[in-house]
């Protein structure tokens, strides 16, 4: 079997086995749900239902087994793909950790620099990163400072748009699908693999996370999901495409943090950002409350929630297109 | 009438959160562009003197709390001059956060 056809070959095989196993675990996650009593409420419907919030449980089940089966069958171990599985399973117990129990919101970010560390620690990073107009700098010594920071701000980030129902996970679909696109276009097969497991599960869980929900992702979920999006960017090299990528999710979580002088606990909050009333979104007018992107969207005119979340991936989009014209026209 | 100028409100919206995308990306490269030119060192490492490493952190931080203020300003006021227009409304609290 030739290289081109033995890589299709894997990367089906990792979409489809993390896909199913994703829509296998669903009933699975219900039922240790309602063991363990993790359900949300659903505030901007009227009805107000209680959703499962621990569903982010299946993708990270699903993507991490599915990436172990698979390395396994095609040879792919080894150290980058050891420290993909480490970081991204450590960023999921934080966010379990959280659905659990409220983390306190300055360990959080803590925790989560520290889930960056096996990428550090097992090698699995190219200190020579590709930067626009410039080329290829050395940060041999930066470079693994900036390894911890990165994974707390995207981790952060992902959380942050994780608001409405499917809003995380579409928008999540658009970033992942242009770093699997980037590094499929340069030939990065690990890279592109792990981004296929990811969408497989992403592409299962979307069908339970859109409008009306039955499962929200949860801190586990959101976490897993920028966890892994920042391993790849890392491992593949497109750290800047990531970056604008998520460029409006970055700009949700920086403008929260900005408003709210800092990190705190969202349920500390005086204002909030936006307004429900029979379904639909407004925003607050107040200049108290935390400028997000979803106040930004219904400041004009009120939305429901699935207008909103069409809003935010058209954006997403945009801002994907934006990746893809800086790797592939600014980027030497 | 109204629902044609719901319509053209959610277009405006977009295209105006589009621009802002915009400025945001170009005011990253440029960013990455200042901070890659006084921080990074081009090729191999040279021994350089302490006061020339202190200046180029200092400028980076600089760049970075520059751009960082620049950033919040300018969503501020898209936020309160480009997308908001004055309404009344009341309405039951909620947040938007689902879970």
């Amino acid at each position: 079997m030739n290289d081109n056809m033995s890589t299709i070959l894997l990367l089906l095989t990792s979409f489809i086995l993390s896909a199913i196993l994703s829509y296998v675990l669903m009933p699975l996650v219900k039922s240790l749900a309602r063991k363990v009593n993790l359900f949300g409420i659903d505030v901007h419907k009227s009805w107000r239902p209680l959703v499962p919030k621990i569903g982010g449980l299946s993708v990270f089940i699903g993507v991490t087994t599915s990436v172990m089966i698979t390395s396994f069958l095609f040879n792919m171990v080894d150290n980058r793909v050891l420290a993909f599985i480490i970081s991204t399973g450590l960023a999921a117990i934080v966010g379990l950790w959280e659905d659990f129990r409220e983390l306190n919101p300055i360990l959080k970010p803590v925790l989560l620099a520290l889930a960056g560390l096996p990428i550090v620690f097992m090698g699995a990073y190219y200190p020579y990163p590709n930067l626009p107009f410039v080329g290829k700098r050395m940060l041999t010594i930066l470079y693994p400072i900036l390894v911890p920071i990165a994974f707390t701000i995207v981790t952060n980030a992902i959380n942050s748009m994780d608001v409405l129902n499917g809003s995380m996970t579409f928008t999540s679909i658009v970033a992942t699908s242009t770093i699997f696109l980037i590094n499929l276009m340069k030939y990065n097969v690990l890279p592109a693999y792990l981004c296929i497991s990811l969408l497989g599960s992403l592409a299962v869980f979307a069908y339970y996370n859109k409008y009306p929900a039955k499962f929200f992702p949860g801190n586990v979920g959101s976490l897993y999901v920028g966890a892994c999006l920042i391993s790849i960017a890392i491992i593949g090299s497109v750290e800047i495409a990531l970056l604008i990528a998520i460029l409006p999710q970055i700009t949700n979580e920086f403008h929260i943090i900005y408003s709210m002088r800092g990190f705190r606990s969202a349920k500390n909050l005086l204002e909030r950002p936006v307004f429900v009333e029979n379904g639909m979104l407004s925003a607050n007018p107040s200049k108290k409350a935390p400028l997000t992107l979803v106040r930004m969207l219904t400041s004009r005119c009120s939305l429901s929630e699935n207008e909103a979340v069409k809003m935010l991936v058209i954006i997403s989009t945009i801002s994907a297109a934006l990746a893809l014209i800086t790797e592939f026209f600014f980027i030497k | 009438m109204n629902a044609m100028s719901n319509v053209n409100d959610k277009i405006f919206t977009v295209c105006m959160l589009v621009l802002f995308l915009l400025i945001v990306w170009g005011m990253f490269l440029c960013v990455l562009y200042l901070a890659s030119v006084f921080v990074i060192p081009l090729g191999a490492p040279s021994r350089e003197p302490l006061l020339l490493s202190i200046y180029r952190i200092g400028a980076t931080f600089l760049i970075l709390t520059v751009w960082v203020i620049v950033w919040h300003r300018l969503a501020t006021f898209w936020l309160y001059r480009v997308l908001r227009r004055d309404k009344g409304h009341g309405g039951s609290k909620g947040n938007d956060s689902s879970s």
